[in-house]
């Protein structure tokens, strides 16, 4: 049970919100949505091995 | 017993950051809450472990036949991960997709439960032959 | 010296050569050898050593009934935790379960009919060898009508009966079983309805030969006699609990057996009353212990919960109570008769 991955999750994404509002204020559109996307693909990876984790777990169990 | 405290204050802590978040950014808050269903639901796994393992027991006991058992356990597999799916869909407001995705998960419990059906004629047969 | 050549052709003439008629009972099968009683001296000391020698051989089906029901018990208890998983598997896992419980109990419901089967067809047989026997007594006796009666009613109901029963009624039991086992598998209550009106139309097929025999019996004036109501009373509710189905007909019926009981004389018609006790309790007491366990293992079941399941497990006792009454009814007819036949011309 590893409540630091939430957040993990939750410390990128006030990151992501806050240069992306700082980069748009300035005019920077293109790097703001090009840091929201780099946020999401991180987020993404990290819970793509839980789920992965998951998977392989319910797998075991239920004899897939 | 305080793995499921755990999981309970996880999923509290949850809700407060999707809220928080996914004021600005709906698809991180998604994330999280994809992240936490998938946490506890490990957690779940853990403690059915045992389950599972004094299901196969009785199944020695009582010298059941093992393919019913393996039907029935692929069978809630697939439920419990179509259900978990299917909720974050309608999270997200694509209750669409997680419909279809009900509807595969259906068709597929079906299919398993063919042999039992199979069975199921072939135990009437033999009743009926004796006639 | 002419007189006394006319008395000893006189004596020579009626010298009439006589036979005695050897009245003696069939003999009783050999698998039903080992329940005779043993030189009885009364009726009810030998209905008790014909009991007891029955109640010694049950061991081993109380060992395999119940080893059936450690094998339901576990499917129940597998049945009721994976209920408890959430999740929309209900269906599949009712299947599943009716499906092992079905293939568990379904070999011993099978033997247990062959064998009931078997006991009507060893009773109704023994039956024919005996009751010319008795007919012929009976006859020798005096009671030429009443034989005639007696024999000609328990003939055509004998028949009839063993032949419903190995024709019809057996048929019947494997299609109430089939009848049970889809209907809890697959949950459709139309199957269920057609279950119990089998069931239903059995138990009123026996009901009324019943009835109709007793009836018979009755109008031909030969059951009569004092009772004692204590006793009577005793083996009324005896038998009306412990056959069911046809347990109310046949504990009225017992009147005349308790009544007859004091009558009884004649050696070759307490042997052949003895030989179809044995020929039946074998039989019953088998059929009744897996009944008994089924029927327990589908109350403590009820308790899992799986209301469905649980009812599958009672169509099975259901069903060898069905047997019961089957082989109970026969038996039961032939031991009237006998007893009708004993207690000679009234």
């Amino acid at each position: 049970m590893e409540i630091d991955l939430i957040f993990k999750i939750a410390a990128i994404g006030i990151i992501v919100s806050i240069l992306n509002q700082v980069l748009s204020r300035s005019g920077r559109e293109e790097q703001a949505t090009m840091t929201t996307l780099a946020g999401l693909v991180v987020v993404l990876m990290m819970l793509a091995q839980k789920i992965a984790q998951l998977f392989d777990l319910v797998k075991t169990l239920f004899e897939f | 017993m305080d793995k499921f405290l755990q999981g309970c204050a996880a999923v509290l802590i949850g809700v407060i950051l999707i809220l928080l978040i996914g004021k600005d950014r709906k698809d991180l808050g998604l994330l999280i809450s994809v992240g936490v269903s998938c946490m506890v639901a490990l957690t779940a796994m853990q403690y059915l472990k045992p389950v599972l393992d004094f299901i196969h027991r009785l199944e020695s006991v009582g010298n059941l036949e093992s393919t019913g058992i393996r039907i029935l356990l692929k069978v809630i597999g697939i439920g419990i991960l179509s259900e978990i799916a299917a909720l974050i869909c309608s999270d997200a407001g694509n209750s669409s997709l997680g419909k279809s995705l009900q509807y595969l998960s259906a068709a597929v419990m079906l299919w398993l439960s063919l042999p039992l059906f199979t069975m199921l004629m072939e135990l009437l047969q033999r009743i009926l032959g004796e006639l | 010296m002419r007189r006394i050549f006319i008395v000893i052709f006189l004596i020579l003439t009626i010298a009439y050569p006589v036979n005695a008629l050897e009245l003696t009972a069939p003999q009783v099968p050999e698998f039903a050898e080992e329940f005779m009683p043993p030189e009885p001296q009364n009726l009810q000391e030998g209905i008790r050593a014909v009991l007891l020698q029955a109640l010694q051989h049950i061991r081993p089906d109380l060992k395999s009934a119940s080893s059936v029901c450690i094998s339901i018990t576990a499917v129940m208890m597998l049945m009721s935790i994976l209920r408890t998983v959430p999740g929309s598997h209900e269906r599949v896992t009712n299947l599943a379960g009716a499906l092992a419980i079905s293939l568990l109990l379904l070999n011993t419901s099978g033997s247990m009919i062959n064998l009931a089967a078997e006991t009507v067809r060893q009773i109704s047989e023994y039956g024919k060898l005996l009751l010319p026997v008795m007919t012929a007594a009976l006859a020798a006796q005096g009671g030429l009508t009443s034989s005639a009666a007696i024999y000609a009613g328990t003939a055509l109901f004998d028949t009839l009966l063993s032949s419903l029963i190995s024709s019809i009624l057996i048929p019947m039991v494997y299609f109430y079983l089939a009848m049970s086992v889809a209907g809890c598998a697959i949950g459709e209550d139309m199957l269920k309805k057609c279950r119990d009106a089998i069931k239903w139309l059995m138990t009123w097929v026996l009901k009324t030969i019943l009835y109709i025999f007793t009836g018979y019996i009755t109008v031909t004036g030969v059951v009569s006699g004092t009772t004692d109501a204590s006793a009577l009373k005793a083996a009324k509710l005896t038998i009306s609990g412990v056959v069911p189905v046809v347990g109310g007909i046949l504990s009225d019926a017992s009147e005349a057996i308790l009544v007859s009981a004091g009558a009884v004389k004649n050696t070759a018609g307490i042997y052949g009353l003895f030989a179809v006790m044995a020929i039946w309790i074998g039989p019953f007491l088998k059929i009744g212990t897996h009944y008994l366990m089924f029927r327990i293992t589908g109350i403590m079941c009820s308790i899992f919960g799986g209301k469905g399941v649980s009812e599958l497990i009672q169509d099975f006792s259901s069903a060898l109570g069905l047997l019961l009454g089957m082989t109970g009814a026969l038996c039961l007819m032939l031991l009237i008769s006998l007893i009708c036949f004993m207690r000679g011309v009234a």
